[in-house]
C-alpha cells in the first residue's frame, strides 16, 4: 500500500526516469517520515535493546522473578530445579569458602529449633519412661515387672513402658509396590532396626508369596501380620504401599491415619511414582509428615494403689537392701581373706566357692604354712562357715624352706640358720656333731641345694670345760664315822650320774677318753688310819651308788684321802662337815 | 543413592545363591529360599562413576518340586541369568526361564553368568555357543563363586547396563 503513489508515477524517457525514480526515492522517505515517524524510532530503540547486553539484562532481571514463578506453577519444578542445582550447589561451596559464618547464621534459625525438638523429643521419651518407672517401682506389679527385668535383662523402665503400652507405632516403610524399594523408612526413637531396604522387598516378597500361594483375586493384599505383640499393618495405593511396624493392638484410626498419608504421598508425588527409576531421594520430604505417626498411647491409670501394699513393698524392699548389704559386707570380707590367703607362702587355692552359706575352700598346703583357721580369726570370720579341704604338699618357698630345715635340723640355741639363693647357711656357734648332722642332712631338706657351714665355731671344748668344772667342784657330804651315801641324795646322785654321761659323750667327740676318779674325805678326828680307811669306803660307797646309775665301773676309780686332802680347815664345826665328804676328777686319756 | 532391583534366574544348583553371597551383606537365612521361594540381599558398588544399591533376588531355582513365581520378577531392572558351564542343560534352562519372563514383563536388561569357571575340565559349554549368544546382543560373564573370578565383574555388568537403560 505504502508504495503505490511510486508505482503511479508516469513514465517517460530515461534522464526522466532516472530523474523521476531519485524524487520518486525522496517522496518515498517523505511519505515514510509521514507515516512511520513514531513507529521508526520505536523501531531502532527496540533494536538498541536487543543488540545491547546491559539492557537485555536489564529487561530479564525485571521479569525472572515472575518467570520463575510461572514455570513452577506449571509443574515445570523439576526440571527447574535441575537447572538451577549445579549453580546454586557451586554458589553455596563458594560461599562457604568465602565466609562459612555467612551460611551458617542463614542456617541457624531453621537449624536451632530442629536441633532443640529433636533433643526434647529424645528427652521427653526418657523422661515418660522414667515417670513410668517410678510409678510402678513400688505396687506388686512393679516388684512382678523388676522380677522380670532381672530374668530378661531389659532395662527396668522398658519393662515398665512395654506393658503399659496400648500400642505404639515403631516403625514405617514407604515401599514402591512394583519394585519393592523402599522409598522412605522412619523409626521411632530407641527403637531396634534391621536393614530397612532388605526388609522392604521381603515384605513386597512376602506379600507376593501371600497373593500366589492363596490365589487371591487381583486387588487383594496380605493386609497384616502378627508377631507376638508385633502386628505389621500394609496399606496398599496405586504406586505405593505403606507397612506399619506396630508394638501393641492398633485401633482402626491407626489405619486410616496411614491411608492419609498414603494419598498425600501419591498427592505430591504422582509422577515420580509413576516414573521410578530406582531414585527415593526426593520422597525424603515426606519424612516429617510420615513421623507424626509416632506417638505412643499408654493404658490409663488404674486406681490409686493400696496405702498398705506400698508400705509392705517398702517394708520388703528395705529388708531385702538391709539383707543384700549385709551380704555384700559379708562377701567382701571372705573375699578379702581369700586375698590374704593366696599370698601366703605355702598356700595354693584351687577353689574358693560360697554354697548354702557356706564357703568351701579347696586346695594345696604345706604342714608347714599358717593355719588357715588362724588368720579366719585374725579377720572376725567364723571358722565354722569355712571347709577346708587341703592336700599337703612341700613348697619351695625360702621362707618355708627356712621353716622346714629349722624342724628338721633342730639347731643348737647357739646357732641360726639362713637360706640364700638356695644354699642353707649355719652361724654361729655349735658342737661338732651337731655339725656332722647338719652337713650330711640339710641337702636332704627339700628346697636346701647345698649347705655351708663355714659360719660356724665349735662349741664342744667350751662345753666339755664347764661341764668338767661342774663336777670337780661338786661336793657330797655325809655324816660323822658314816660310809653309806645318805638316802637323801638320791636326786642330787642322779644328776650327777648324767653329768657324767654328758662329759665322756663330749669328750669322745673331742677325740678323747676319760675316766672319773672318786675320792673319799674324812675330818681329822680319829686316827690317821681310821681316816684313809672310813673315806675309802665313802668313795666305793659313792662308785656303787653310781654303778647303780648305769655308769660303768671299770670308768671310776676310788681313793680313800683320809684327812691329807682336807677341803677346808676345820676351825669350826661348821668347816669341818666339809672335810666328811667325796670328790669327784675327770681325767682325760690324753692328759695323763 | 539409586536402587535396583535385580532378580537372579536359573536352574537349582547352577550357584546363584554361592554366587550372591561371595559379595553381600545379609540378614536372612537360606532357609527363606526353600520356604518363601526368594531370599533378598543388599550390595552397594559403583557403576558408570554412580554408587547404586543392588536389591538382589535370589530366587529358588526352577526344578521338578518348585515352579518359578514370576511375581518375584515384577519391577526388576535387571536380569541376572545364571547357569552351570559344566552342565549345559542349565543354560537351557536359564534360557526358557529369561524368555518366559521376558514375555510376562518385555525386555529388560540382562546378562548371562557362566558359573564353575573354576571347573574348566569338566566345561561342557562350547565357545560357539558362547559366540552366537554375544552375538544374539547377550553380555555374558564366566563366573566363579568358589574363586570369586567374575563375580564383582557381572555384577558390576549388571549395574551398568541398568543404567544406561
Amino acid at each position: 500500500m505504502a508504495e503505490q503513489p511510486a508505482r503511479q508515477v508516469p513514465s517517460g524517457k530515461e534522464e526522466d526516469a532516472v530523474e523521476i525514480d531519485a524524487r520518486a526515492l525522496v517522496e518515498l522517505h517523505e511519505l515514510r517520515e509521514l507515516l512511520f515517524h513514531a513507529e521508526r524510532s520505536e523501531l531502532l530503540a527496540l533494536r538498541e535493546r536487543l543488540h545491547n547486553p546491559r539492557l537485555r539484562a536489564k529487561d530479564v532481571s525485571e521479569i525472572l522473578a515472575e518467570a520463575i514463578r510461572l514455570r513452577h506453577g506449571k509443574g515445570g519444578r523439576q526440571a527447574l530445579s535441575e537447572a538451577l542445582a549445579p549453580s546454586v550447589e557451586e554458589a553455596l561451596r563458594e560461599s562457604v569458602r568465602k565466609d562459612p559464618r555467612i551460611l551458617a547464621d542463614a542456617l541457624f534459625p531453621s537449624m536451632g529449633p530442629a536441633i532443640r525438638r529433636a533433643i526434647g523429643e529424645a528427652l521427653r521419651s526418657m523422661t515418660q519412661s522414667f515417670d513410668l518407672a517410678m510409678e510402678h517401682s513400688f505396687s506388686l506389679q512393679g516388684l512382678k515387672w523388676r522380677f522380670e527385668s532381672i530374668r530378661t535383662g531389659r532395662k527396668f523402665a522398658d519393662v515398665v513402658m512395654l506393658h503399659s503400652l496400648l500400642f505404639r507405632v515403631e516403625q514405617l516403610f514407604l515401599i514402591h509396590k512394583k519394585t519393592g524399594l523402599m522409598l522412605v523408612h522412619v523409626v521411632a526413637p530407641f527403637v531396634p532396626v534391621q536393614d530397612p531396604d532388605m526388609v522392604s522387598a521381603m515384605l513386597t516378597a512376602i506379600q507376593d508369596f501371600v497373593r500366589d500361594s492363596f490365589k487371591a483375586p487381583a486387588g487383594e493384599t496380605l493386609e497384616s501380620m502378627q508377631v507376638g505383640e508385633l502386628q505389621v499393618c500394609v496399606e496398599q495405593g496405586p504406586y505405593a504401599s505403606l507397612a506399619a511396624v506396630i508394638r501393641g493392638q492398633a485401633p482402626p484410626e491407626v489405619r486410616l491415619r496411614m491411608q492419609e498419608k498414603l494419598e498425600e504421598a501419591h498427592q505430591l508425588f504422582a509422577q515420580q511414582l509413576e516414573d521410578f527409576q530406582g531414585d527415593a531421594a526426593p520422597f525424603q520430604e515426606l519424612v516429617p509428615s510420615l513421623s507424626d505417626c509416632f506417638a505412643a498411647h499408654y493404658k490409663e491409670k488404674g486406681g490409686k494403689p493400696k496405702p498398705f501394699f506400698q508400705i509392705a513393698t517398702a517394708v520388703l524392699l528395705l529388708v531385702g537392701l538391709l539383707w543384700a548389704t549385709l551380704t555384700w559386707r559379708e562377701n567382701r570380707k571372705w573375699n578379702r581373706f581369700a586375698t590374704e590367703l593366696r599370698a601366703q607362702p605355702g598356700i595354693l587355692i584351687t577353689s574358693f566357692a560360697k554354697s548354702g552359706g557356706r564357703f568351701h575352700i579347696r586346695g594345696l598346703r604345706d604342714p608347714l604354712a599358717v593355719n588357715p583357721e588362724v588368720l579366719l580369726l585374725k579377720d572376725n570370720l567364723d571358722t565354722n562357715l569355712a571347709d577346708f579341704e587341703w592336700r599337703q604338699y612341700q613348697a619351695l618357698d625360702p621362707v618355708l624352706v627356712l621353716k622346714r630345715a629349722n624342724a628338721i635340723l633342730e639347731p643348737p640355741a647357739a646357732a641360726t640358720l639362713a637360706l640364700q639363693n638356695g644354699v642353707l647357711y649355719a652361724r654361729g656357734e655349735a658342737p661338732r656333731r651337731w655339725q656332722e648332722t647338719f652337713r650330711e642332712r640339710a641337702p636332704f631338706v627339700a628346697g636346701v641345694k647345698a649347705a655351708d657351714i663355714s659360719g660356724l665355731t665349735n662349741t664342744d671344748h667350751s662345753e666339755f670345760s664347764v661341764l668338767k668344772k661342774s663336777l670337780e667342784t661338786t661336793t657330797i657330804l655325809f655324816p660323822v664315822g658314816v660310809a653309806e651315801v645318805p638316802a637323801d641324795r638320791k636326786v642330787e646322785l642322779d644328776k650327777l650320774a648324767k653329768d657324767i654321761r654328758e662329759v665322756v659323750a663330749r669328750a669322745k667327740a673331742l677325740g678323747d677318753t676319760v675316766s672319773i676318779e672318786v675320792v673319799g674325805h674324812a675330818d681329822d678326828t680319829g686316827t690317821d688310819a681310821h681316816n684313809i680307811l672310813l673315806s675309802d669306803r665313802r668313795a666305793r660307797a659313792m662308785r656303787a651308788e653310781l654303778v647303780r646309775r648305769g655308769i660303768a665301773r671299770n670308768m671310776i676309780r676310788t681313793r680313800g684321802a683320809g684327812y691329807n686332802e682336807p677341803l677346808r680347815n676345820e676351825d669350826s664345826e661348821d668347816e669341818r662337815k666339809f672335810n666328811r665328804s667325796i670328790t669327784l676328777r675327770v681325767i682325760s686319756a690324753k692328759t695323763q | 543413592m539409586l536402587q535396583k532391583k535385580i532378580c537372579l534366574l536359573g536352574a537349582s544348583a547352577v550357584g546363584k545363591t554361592s554366587l550372591v553371597r561371595r559379595f553381600v551383606e545379609s540378614i536372612y537365612s537360606d532357609g527363606y529360599q526353600t520356604t518363601v521361594g526368594v531370599k533378598i540381599e543388599k550390595k552397594v558398588l559403583n557403576a558408570s562413576g554412580e554408587d547404586v544399591m543392588l536389591l538382589l533376588w535370589d530366587l529358588y531355582g526352577e526344578d521338578d518340586f518348585q515352579k518359578l513365581r514370576l511375581s518375584y520378577l515384577r519391577g526388576a531392572a535387571g536380569f541376572l541369568v545364571v547357569c552351570d558351564g559344566t552342565r549345559k542343560d542349565t543354560l537351557e534352562k536359564a534360557l526358557a526361564v529369561h524368555r518366559s519372563a521376558e514375555q510376562e514383563f518385555g525386555k529388560i536388561p540382562a546378562m548371562i553368568a557362566i558359573n564353575k569357571s573354576d571347573l574348566a575340565s569338566e566345561w561342557e559349554i562350547s565357545q560357539e555357543t558362547e559366540n552366537s549368544l554375544t552375538q544374539g546382543g547377550w553380555s555374558m560373564m564366566r563366573t566363579s563363586a568358589k574363586t570369586g573370578d567374575g563375580v564383582e565383574e557381572a555384577f558390576q555388568g549388571l549395574a551398568r547396563l541398568t543404567l544406561a537403560k
